[in-house]
């Protein structure tokens, strides 16, 4: 989770009573019928590039699609025209990013873990990334933006393995709880470590009190182009992974007896997830909530079938990413409100309400 | 909830089936001495450590009236109340997760299940950041987050009763929420004020005074005895529920008892200290481990909280040299490789759940 | 530090600690709730508490920068039992004295902190005196220290911290006040007349530079702050860094931003004020400087967004540390040291 308050290791995440749940036989979401679900992905779609055009337009100045069409048809240094360019662009295309990678990643981590509440913190992602940019901060004395975030991924994919590691330690492998719990004590013990940093190393603190909020105004070009392979590779993969998934969430038994190799699906989830948290979170912060909620609303939308929760959750994701970076844009003038922080006011919310309005909450 | 039926293991006596009968179960009552010994042997310790050198004498001289004004005060005013203060809260959050672990059949359920973590946090970092609160009014904002989040998540989870799973799911949403809240208030914070708010999240008993050591202490001498007599009930929950419906205990009212019981626990525990790592966790683990047995013991078990706070604490305040580290820092780095070891060991806590 | 004009002036500027000085007096019948001290008896007030001047202290903690700048200032660098919390390399003046301190990065735990037995501490933020940190001023009264915290940021009341600051109190003679009390509280009265003689001269030095040469619509924004994740951190309205930026002959760009000491603001934000010098204030450890702001500096000059910046074209990025915005001895130096970047013409 994206907090540290939310990272206190006695999360009952894995521990959840009735937390293996499989999907009902032909369960279906409110959208019934490879027509309904296929038109509404068109349509979300559609709303997707309307928020992004309004993430180009909003913002501490009002801009028109003119301003933006002319910083790049004409082009002549204005405010507005850098503006434009280097900020609310490259800010829209980073929350578009990131947006697709966490709701991806949380559909992946879900599926592998069996776990309803699976976010890609339980890897390790987020407290992994966070020890290691402190470390950078703190002890190498790396003091710009970009410098950190190549600590960061790799943080993440280390905190990640070592879940992975202790998680398939046990005779059956990783099985999901075993994953979930190993995920829960790594991210404790990197949590206290970055704790102890921060606590005694001010300059650290000062950085790591607002990377932890989680935020795309910092979004820059060049951080941008670096994270893009790490991103569309964990998204092919996660692309491929969606017939597998929907097998593996027949139980292991009844994927075992259908071909499904347990261990190679899970291997390239874990693999998926760490390409895409992993950049996700180097370059924004850890955005909390829209890991596990997007993949939920996509599921009450379209059923369980991985073919459509997958590309359901990259568009919702990133849309709702970008509605929550105007709002946050817009209601503290002259300041801002992180991303990360609206996600949580605007997603707890709505996700409460999902929670109430579902029968059983099954999923 | 998921029912607790098949978590019985075979070959663990069902010595306390019958529910009915007093129940002294003398391993049990042995441990708990122990550890209750243990832990106010390392209370006295405790007294004697520390930033401010003193040996033996200097510490019976602050009770005897001999000592120097800062002495004493370091003594009695300060190393005291903290000590008594870290068994107290060791001792209710390791009750609270004992009662919780065995309500939910589930040995990795902990308080922060009903969202008092985040609440507490909450509600103490908004009197820090916000009204420069002094250290009770930071403890009564904690105590005032921890039960406003307790009561909000269950008026939000229920509908025709509250379901576990939905419990969790609307637990998640609000921990979620308060957490951003939480960060926020950092980022608007002064630097300075950042710390020492940093402090109370991770969990710390720094300038505890004698007005928490008597708040956790009261909270625990109401709510120890309720939760040692509704013990009886807690060992038919363990049956499953039908089993204890089938045996004439009332179990609904008897699980929210004890639901209530356990939240209160640990919302005091937490407003006191703050969120301190893995002890409502680990605390039932181990005496359960020593025991051999399925579920811990509750007197055990407190003891064991009281002992495990204490040490943490005195590790956090005298190996860091002149800034202490905060107690949660040190339970999280040796709470982690336990739980670590746990799963390592192929445990039925890998398992289960 | 640029110690201009300041020896030049000494002998104007001891007039005009006379004038300061009956100013001060005539000013003890302000409203209770003044911060400006009052002499009362043996004792002296500090942020509405009572400070007992009767023996002065030998033993005497010093939290915080400007605190412990203050101290070797007064001339007590022999009586200190311990220092703490730096933002910066102390003044050159200072350093011989400073490194023979115990010094702790971090504020001491209150164990720690009354393992000195100190009888006197004085602190340079106002967050050192609450119940988590050192304990209240009151609880440490008990124990027989008495607490001092520099009157621009006087909490509300004992054992708060800083989001109350009476704007008024944010001045160089609040600096010089304190400067006064204290040295009749630790018995070095001389010594602080000195003290503030010179500041006052450096800081008249400048207004006398400037004085008649830049008209007040001339006057250059300022903007002192640095680069974060999100934008820019910034001093806004009730920071000292607005007193320094005014008497330097600049108006602070974030001025408006009245709610608190520091706010973070977006890129844009920055982009639309156009302030015409960015001073980045790097902070904090004890062998920090000015330089240490040239990655900084780099990162700001650098980044394409910011290209059209009068403070980027004109190459009117400079270093700068935490710790000159701070109210303290320093202050007087700092005034200097901005009027040098943003008047670079009126001197040499």
């Amino acid at each position: 989770m994206a907090h540290h308050v939310a990272e206190r290791p006695a999360s009952p995440g894995p521990a959840v009573p009735g937390g293996r749940t499989r999907p009902r036989a032909g369960g279906t979401g409110l959208l019934s019928g490879p027509g309904a679900r296929g038109t509404g992905l068109a349509a979300a779609v559609a709303v997707l590039v309307a928020l992004a055009l309004a993430s180009v337009l909003i913002g501490y100045q009002t801009l028109s699609a003119a301003d933006v069409y002319a910083a790049y048809a004409a082009f002549t240094g204005s405010d507005t025209d850098l503006v434009v360019r280097h900020l609310r662009v490259p800010r829209t295309l980073a929350g578009l990013a990131v947006g697709a990678a966490l709701g991806v990643s949380g559909v992946l981590v879900q599926g592998v873990t069996r776990n309803p509440l699976g976010d890609p913190g339980i890897l390790g992602i987020n407290a992994g990334a966070a020890l290691a940019a402190v470390v950078a901060i703190s002890v190498l004395g790396v003091s710009t933006l970009l410098g950190y975030v190549g600590f960061a991924f790799l943080g993440a994919a280390v905190a990640a393995c070592a879940v992975y590691a202790v998680g398939s330690l046990g005779p059956d492998g990783a099985g999901p709880v075993r994953l979930a719990l190993a995920g829960a004590a790594i991210t404790a013990l990197l949590g206290s470590l970055t704790s102890a940093i921060v606590l005694r190393d001010r300059a650290s603190l000062d950085e790591y009190r607002f990377w932890i909020v989680g935020s795309l105004a910092g979004a820059d070009t060049s951080a941008l182009l670096q994270a893009l392979p790490f991103l569309g590779a964990g998204l092919l993969l996660a692309a491929a992974l969606a017939r597998p998934l929907n097998a593996v969430a027949l139980g292991d038994e009844l994927a075992r007896s259908l071909g499904t190799r347990l261990w190679l699906v899970r291997g390239a989830s874990a693999l998926a997830v760490v390409l895409l948290a992993g950049a996700a979170t180097a370059a924004a912060g850890p955005i909390g909530f829209v890991g596990v909620a997007v993949p939920h609303i996509a599921r009450a939308l379209v059923g369980p079938d991985y073919r459509w929760v997958l590309p359901w959750s990259a568009v919702l994701a990133p849309a709702l990413l970008l509605a929550a970076d105007i709002v946050g844009r817009v209601v503290v003038r002259p300041e801002e409100l992180q991303v990360g922080i609206v996600t949580a006011f605007v997603g707890a919310p709505f996700f409460i309400l999902l929670v109430r309005r579902r029968r059983t909450a099954g999923l | 909830m998921r029912g607790s039926s098949g978590v019985l293991p075979p070959g663990t006596g069902v010595v306390r089936a019958g529910g009915l009968s007093v129940r002294v179960h003398w391993p049990e009552a042995a441990l708990g001495a122990l550890l209750g010994a243990l832990a106010v042997f390392m209370a006295l310790v405790s007294l004697a450590a520390g930033d401010f050198a003193m040996g033996p004498e200097e510490v019976v001289g602050a009770f005897t009236g001999h000592g120097s004004v800062m002495a004493t005060h370091v003594i009695v005013e300060m190393r005291l109340p903290r000590a008594l203060t870290g068994l107290g809260v060791g001792a209710a959050l390791a009750l609270s997760g004992a009662l919780l672990q065995r309500l939910a059949g589930n040995p990795l359920v902990s308080p922060d299940i009903v969202g008092i973590n985040a609440g507490a946090t909450s509600g103490a970092v908004l009197a820090i950041v916000v009204f420069g609160g002094t250290a009770l009014s930071i403890a009564a904002s904690a105590l005032g987050g921890a039960v406003a989040t307790a009561l909000l998540l269950y008026l939000l989870a229920y509908r025709r009763g509250v379901s576990g799973q939905r419990l969790v799911l609307v637990g998640i949403a609000l921990t979620a929420m308060l957490g951003a809240a939480t960060s926020y208030l950092l980022t608007r914070a002064e630097l300075t004020t950042a710390q020492r708010a940093m402090l109370w999240i991770t969990g710390s008993l720094a300038n505890r005074e004698w007005a928490h050591a008597v708040t956790v202490g009261a909270a625990l001498a109401v709510l120890m005895p309720v939760a040692l007599a509704l013990g009886r009930s807690l060992s038919l929950l363990q049956l499953g529920e039908d089993t204890a419906t089938a045996l004439g205990g009332r179990v609904q009212p008897a699980r929210a008892a004890l639901l209530l019981t356990a939240t209160a626990l640990a919302a005091m525990a937490t407003a006191v200290a703050g969120p301190v790592a893995f002890v409502a966790l680990v605390a039932p683990q181990i005496t359960r481990r020593i025991l051999r047995e399925r579920s811990a013991g509750l007197w055990p078990a407190a003891a064991c909280g009281g002992l495990l706070v204490v040490c943490a604490d005195l590790i956090a305040r005298t190996a860091f040299g002149g800034s202490e580290l905060p107690v949660g820092v040190v339970t999280g780095i040796m709470g982690a490789p336990y739980l670590l070891y746990l799963l390592a060991r192929g445990s039925r806590v890998g398992r289960s759940g | 530090m640029k110690p201009t004009n300041a020896r030049a002036a000494l002998s104007r500027a001891r007039s005009a600690a006379a004038l300061a000085l009956l100013l001060a007096l005539t000013a003890c019948g302000g409203t209770p709730s003044s911060p400006t001290p009052e002499a009362a008896g043996d004792t002296v007030r500090n942020c509405d508490v009572d400070v007992a001047v009767a023996g002065p202290p030998e033993r005497v903690f010093a939290a915080y920068q400007p605190a412990i700048e203050t101290a070797h200032a007064l001339g007590i660098s022999d009586r200190l039992v311990g220092t703490a919390f730096l933002d910066a390399q102390v003044m050159d003046a200072y350093t011989g004295a400073q490194a023979d301190q115990e010094y702790y990065p971090n504020l001491p735990s209150r164990e720690e902190l009354l393992s000195h037995e100190p009888d006197f501490v004085f602190s340079g933020f106002n967050d050192a005196f609450t119940d988590e940190s050192f304990g209240t001023r009151a609880s440490l009264r008990e124990l027989g220290a008495e607490s001092w915290i520099l009157s621009p940021l006087c909490p509300s009341e004992d054992g708060r911290t800083d989001e109350t600051i009476d704007p008024a109190t944010v001045t160089m003679d609040s600096v010089y006040a304190d400067l006064r009390d204290l040295g009749a509280v630790f018995g070095t009265e001389e010594r602080a007349e000195q003290v503030i003689a010179d500041m006052e001269a450096t800081v008249e030095g400048v207004t006398q530079t400037l004085d008649g040469r830049v008209a007040p619509e001339d006057r250059p924004t300022v903007m002192i702050g640095r680069p974060s994740d999100e934008g820019f951190r910034v001093a806004g309205g009730p920071d000292f860094s607005t007193e320094i930026i005014d008497l330097a002959g600049g108006v602070n760009a974030f001025a408006d931003l009245d709610s608190r000491r520091n706010h973070t603001v977006a890129t844009e934000d920055v982009i639309e004020r156009d302030p015409d010098f960015i001073l980045v204030d790097v902070c904090c450890d004890a062998q920090m400087t000015s330089a240490d702001a040239a990655d900084q500096i780099g990162q700001i000059m650098d980044d394409p967004a910011l290209a059209n910046l009068t403070a980027v074209t004109a190459g009117q990025v400079e270093g700068f540390t935490f710790a000159d915005r701070s109210a303290g001895v320093r202050s007087a130096a700092a005034v200097a040291t901005v009027a040098g970047i943003i008047h670079s013409d009126l001197f040499e």
